[in-house]
């Protein structure tokens, strides 16, 4: 192609604009054609492109498009050519996704392991604190029983004393330090438990509480 | 396209945003008093950007219409050459775009320097 054949397709090309836009646009190129010199004619058509691709920045520039500018030229995205390279937060989210999918792959396979684990886990928790509140109570109890025991034995020995005295005064003393033994035993335990058990209650709660939450973390996200 | 820009001396690693070539026009136009035509406007740019021939002229236009360059035609050798000049509103955006320019190169030489092989 050469100049004045570029120069008319363009002429064409801007027919759509207003008569001063399009007037404006050939004067341009045709000084430039000129102050170039024609030794650089062929040199400026090869880096004009052609008509079609100016005439199109052109309309776009007056319809008030910013075209981006680049070193590769003046780009506007409308008209770039679709080899534009995959740019890295594509492959980064694609590459997001596929790790996803490894996730929930292994999380579905597991779960028929790691459910029953985790529940049986559960389990033995709570049995272990049902164990030591058994335990506790029971000891309670027992020493309830011993000072409830001391008493009745005081008791019997009192009533004792007046038949036979030593038999009166002997259960009457082991009667009254049943009875110490088991009221201190008794408040004892009651600290001791009133202490620890809301401790592991709220330990055990806490754990359950935990264990749901990391698993709709993994399965909802 | 980057061998003939190194010989231009033009710079072909970073992109030039639209804002960049705007204020680099203006500047290369300012240079002249009574201002300049088309194609020594693309060389000058061209010695530090490395545009394109059909690049400048919707610059030019936009510019023109965004009222920072007035043109006149003046006759030469014989055909009327079209010049590009500045005005009051150009040059007011050239030196704000002067010392955006200023504050935004001096962050990024900061950050260049220091660190390893400095």
């Amino acid at each position: 192609m050469n100049r004045e054949e570029f120069m008319r397709q363009l002429d064409i090309l801007l027919v759509s604009l207003p008569r001063e836009e399009r007037e404006a646009a050939l004067q341009y190129y045709n000084d430039y054609f000129d102050d170039a010199g024609a030794e650089k004619e062929e040199e400026i058509i090869a880096e004009l492109g052609n008509p079609e691709e100016i005439a199109a920045v052109i309309r776009a520039g007056y319809a008030g498009d910013r075209a981006e500018y680049s070193e590769r030229g003046y780009q506007d995205t409308r008209f770039e050519r679709m080899d534009v390279p995959i740019r890295r937060e594509d492959v980064r989210e694609s590459r997001r996704g596929g790790m996803l999918l490894w996730i929930l792959g292994i999380v579905l396979i597991g779960i028929p392991f790691i459910l029953p684990l985790a529940l049986t886990g559960i389990a033995l928790v709570f049995a272990v604190i049902v164990a030591i509140v058994a335990l506790a109570g029971g000891i309670f109890i027992t020493m309830a029983a011993l000072a409830i025991t001391g008493v009745v034995l005081t008791i019997v020995g009192i009533s004792q004393i007046f038949h036979m005295v030593t038999v009166g005064m002997m259960l009457m003393g082991s009667g009254m330090i049943l009875t110490v033994i088991g009221m201190v035993g008794t408040v004892l335990m009651a600290k001791l438990a009133s202490m620890v058990i809301p401790g592991m209650v709220r330990f055990f709660v806490g754990i359950c509480q935990k264990m749901l939450g990391w698993f709709r973390e993994k399965v909802v996200a | 396209m980057i061998q003939k820009a190194r010989e231009r001396g033009g710079n072909m690693v970073f992109n030039t945003g639209a804002a960049l070539l705007d204020a680099v026009v203006l500047a290369v136009v300012s240079k002249e008093n009574e201002g300049t035509y088309g194609y020594r406007i693309t060389q000058d740019v061209r010695k530090a950007i490395d545009i394109s021939e059909s690049t400048l002229y919707p610059v030019l236009r936009r510019l023109q219409k965004d009222e920072c360059l007035e043109v006149y035609d003046m006759q030469f050798d014989g055909r009327n050459r079209r010049y590009y000049k500045l005005t009051e509103k150009g040059m007011a955006q050239l030196n704000l775009y002067r010392i955006e320019w200023k504050n935004y190169s001096t962050k990024i030489s900061e950050m260049f320097e220091g660190g390893a092989l400095a």
